[in-house]
């Protein structure tokens, strides 16, 4: 096989199927969005241009799920963000040996490895009100008990927490990955000049990892736009909508119990816009970073 | 004789309280999947208890977790395989050519591991009701290949930048054509990087939740849709059954994680442990 044959036989295909992948639902989706169909109701699909968006904007309850989202995607990304930042300078500097680093390393691994459905559940069993392990700690100093997921202000903060235990572990992790690889010559010429842990971390460690790092932080949000699975398990949106996120509530309305497939199609065709101008954004600011 | 540090024995106890934190809920909802029901529901929790499998027993006979495990061992190997089969020789292609529309490629590529599923979820919903596919192992597959084809090539591109040229350009000299370079000397020196990527992969398709809770039902459930539905069923939530068949679903990304965290540095570009 030539080089140019390899090239078309190889190329093409793949990319004719992800293009598929992608336009077709795309396209239905913006298509339906521009139509009125109802499952409930016998009568065909009726074209109504953009009055589902319209709609979308008057709709109280969708401009609560973008704001909880923004919530959850502020909450999640400061959360975990934070976490690694205070984390994974601790752990590198108190676990020294190799063995040691690995074996912490590999316990902060775990809670992102499983599937967000076990996650929400082992979380929910510890915030249970009655039986929960977390309430049962609280009693010994003598507060709560308290029902984090039914309060309505507590239950996006209990989410964020899990969610923040799942990526703030991860994202510690990954910064030990990177910590690991400052050359020692580094550290120790930074010592002779006298600069404490500090110094040393805030001046010299992280700007050496943050060309790695950002890009990390920017895969956590776009993931933090992906609550369903999560949110699903422990509130399903609830108490009322107070923890109601954009793809809880299109799924509420399309596929869940509404069946207005059309509005469902609108408010996804937003999300896509959103994340769309969110990847470019994001994208195009990081190869200025590496660039300079 | 020798001062005690306390600072760094200090230290050392803010760091296991660190790993306790990370691992205590995984711990306790195993502990759960073993305890008997009175033990589940005791109050303050009880760490200590008689073990019995009876869960996982009472677990694996509902037919839904029986069926979601069956259908998950089936959907998640099929989709990672078909998915490689389409990605890994482009991601070399990506590596190795250099042509116009690379680099937009690359990005629609990476654009589409971020569309919001619920975007995609409602056209494949509409399009296998129309099928006939909905609640399908094959429908559910093809849903699935979206994901696995645009994950494997992104990671893979790297995997292959990183085998020598030098090695390539030998047995092209010795009169290998393109296809043989591949099969002969790229594949098999980029294959331990390439075993870790599927490896991640497999987590990620194993885990989904979303796109498989919509478009199955009953008949090709997945494991995570099979656990976390079987529940809302009742109205007391059996927490036994439940963290046994948590459990259940937890064994293969448990498993594989070790492998996982060997492949984790070559994300950055780094030299995976291999």
């Amino acid at each position: 096989m030539s080089k140019r044959q390899f090239f078309y036989v190889f190329l093409i295909p793949t990319v004719v199927v992800l293009l598929a992948f992608a336009l077709y639902p795309l396209f239905t989706a913006i298509y339906y969005s521009l139509h009125d169909w109802d499952l409930r109701r016998t009568e065909p699909m009726a074209f109504i241009g953009l009055g589902n968006y319209l709609e979308m904007f008057q709709d109280a309850r969708f401009l609560n799920s973008l704001r909880i989202s923004g919530l959850f995607l502020v909450g999640t990304v400061a959360g975990s963000v934070l976490v690694a930042f205070v984390l994974a300078p601790f752990v590198h500097e108190t676990a020294r040996s190799h063995a040691l680093r690995s074996a912490c390393l590999f316990a902060f691994i775990l809670p992102a490895v499983l599937p967000r459905v076990g996650a929400a559940y082992m979380w929910r069993l510890m915030y249970d009100p009655s039986i929960g392990v977390i309430n049962y700690l609280f009693s010994l100093v003598n507060l709560g008990p308290f029902i984090f997921l039914q309060n309505p202000r507590l239950a996006l903060p209990s989410i964020i927490v899990i969610d923040v235990w799942q990526w703030g572990f991860l994202l510690t992790a990954l910064m030990m990955i990177l910590l690991r690889e400052v050359p020692n010559e580094v550290i120790e010429a930074a010592r002779l000049d006298g600069t404490n842990m500090l110094q040393l971390y805030v001046l010299i460690m992280y700007p050496l990892i943050l060309p790695l790092s950002l890009p990390l932080i920017f895969v956590k949000m776009m993931e933090s736009l992906r609550s369903f699975d999560f949110i699903f398990v422990l509130t399903a949106g609830g108490p009322g909508i107070a923890t109601e996120t954009l793809d809880m509530y299109a799924y509420w309305q399309g596929l869940g119990t509404a069946g207005r497939v059309s509005y469902a199609a609108a408010m996804s065709i937003f999300m896509v816009i959103l994340s769309i101008v969110f990847v470019t954004i994001a994208w195009r600011a990081l190869r200025r970073w590496h660039e300079s | 004789m020798k001062r005690i540090n306390l600072p760094r024995i200090l230290s050392y106890v803010v760091l296991a309280a660190i790993v306790i934190v990370a691992l205590a809920p995984i711990v306790w909802i195993i502990l759960n999947a073993f305890k008997a029901r009175v033990d589940v529901i005791a109050y303050p929790p009880r760490l200590f208890f008689t073990p019995t499998l009876a869960n996982f027993e009472r677990v694996l006979q509902i037919g839904t977790i029986s069926r979601g495990l069956a259908n998950s061992l089936i959907v998640v190997p099929l989709s990672l395989l078909i998915g490689a089969i389409f990605a890994i020789p482009t991601a070399y292609v990506f590596a190795r050519y250099a042509f116009k529309a690379k680099n937009d490629l690359r990005f629609f590529v990476l654009s589409l591991r971020f569309m919001p599923p619920v975007a995609a979820v409602i056209p494949f919903f509409i399009v296998w009701l129309q099928l006939g596919m909905l609640d399908t192992t094959p429908g559910l597959i093809i849903t699935y290949l979206g994901i696995t084809i645009s994950t494997m090539l992104w990671l893979s591109i790297a995997s292959f930048q990183r085998v020598p040229i030098e090695y390539e350009e030998a047995a092209q000299l010795e009169g290998l054509g393109s296809l043989g370079v591949f099969l002969q000397i790229a594949l098999p020196i980029a294959l331990p990087s390439l075993i870790g990527m599927a490896i991640f992969v497999f987590i990620l398709v194993w885990n989904e939740f979303f796109l498989a809770f919509v478009l199955t039902s009953r008949q090709a459930v997945t494991m995570p849709v099979a656990a976390a539905t079987f529940a809302v069923m009742g109205m007391e939530v059996p927490w036994g059954q439940l963290s046994a068949s948590i459990a259940v679903l937890m064994v293969p990304p448990m498993i594989l994680s070790y492998f996982f965290m060997r492949y984790l540095p070559s994300i950055f570009g780094l030299r995976s442990e291999e």
